[in-house]
């Protein structure tokens, strides 16, 4: 099984928010993940270019998202800007960030958030494969 | 990915807003409209079906929750109609559940 990485990047606009779903569940259903898990794959990818869309980048802003397999899992880094990230008790409309960021932490509450510098934000999870899962 | 589309029909005084497809930061602000013409229409019941509803993120929970208050600010209510498994566990981790009327079907919505 080749432990090389499966990259995208694309611009941070709400049209691409589908497309970076549907890379990161073919990816995730070419390595054997189960469809549960896939379905979280999907809502966790899209609350991160959430972030990033909502971030005022002038450039408009990247989502780079890079797969590969780790030890029985598909880790999952998403690099993008994104200016909020902070906790929230409650959810207001247009601040989706804050329940994204609960969003993502509940369905995958390993998820972390690193900070690298000028609101870049990568944010990390892994999925479990199944132990019969395809390779590539 | 799908896009949504989103039909609007009348039923015993409830406005019955059938959405169909992705409910995403793409596709969102087709609902918000939705709710706001509703509201603007004079509608105080308003059901949003999700039944066919695919996908949905903090995005779609968040024009829910807006079009919540702006029902509310009109004496009425916005309650949800047979999410899916995925949905319902997302409206569960962000305790959503709580506040939001969920049913299983419009039926039971109609009916009172």
């Amino acid at each position: 099984m080749t432990t090389d990485s499966i990259d995208l990047e694309l611009p941070a606009a709400p049209e691409f928010a589908g497309t970076a779903r549907i890379f990161a569940a073919s990816v995730a259903r070419q390595f054997g993940a189960e469809e549960e898990a896939v379905a979280d794959v999907k809502v966790a990818v899209s609350e991160v270019c959430n972030f990033a869309i909502d971030s005022s980048d002038p450039d408009g802003g990247k989502v780079r998202i890079s797969i590969r397999p780790v030890e029985g899992k598909l880790e999952f880094e998403i690099e993008a800007k994104a200016e909020s990230l902070s906790e929230s008790d409650y959810p207001e409309e247009d601040t989706f960030g804050n329940l994204g960021q609960g969003v993502v932490l509940g369905l995958f509450p390993d998820t972390t958030f690193t900070e690298l510098g000028e609101h870049l934000v990568r944010t990390a999870f892994k999925v479990d494969l199944r132990s019969s899962g395809s390779s590539v | 990915m799908e896009e949504l589309t989103v039909e609007s029909a009348e039923r015993d005084g409830w406005t019955v807003l059938s959405l169909k497809g992705d409910l995403d930061v793409y596709t969102a602000p087709r609902l918000k409209e939705a709710i706001a013409e509703s509201v603007d229409r004079g509608g105080k019941l308003v059901a949003v079906d999700l039944s066919e509803v695919r996908f949905l993120d903090s995005t779609g929970l968040a024009v829910i929750v807006g079009g919540m208050k702006r029902v509310k600010e009109n004496d009425g209510s916005l309650v949800l109609v047979a999410p899916n498994d995925q949905i319902r566990r997302i409206l569960t981790i962000t305790d959503l559940i709580k506040i939001l009327q969920v049913r299983d079907s419009i039926e039971s919505v109609v009916s009172g």
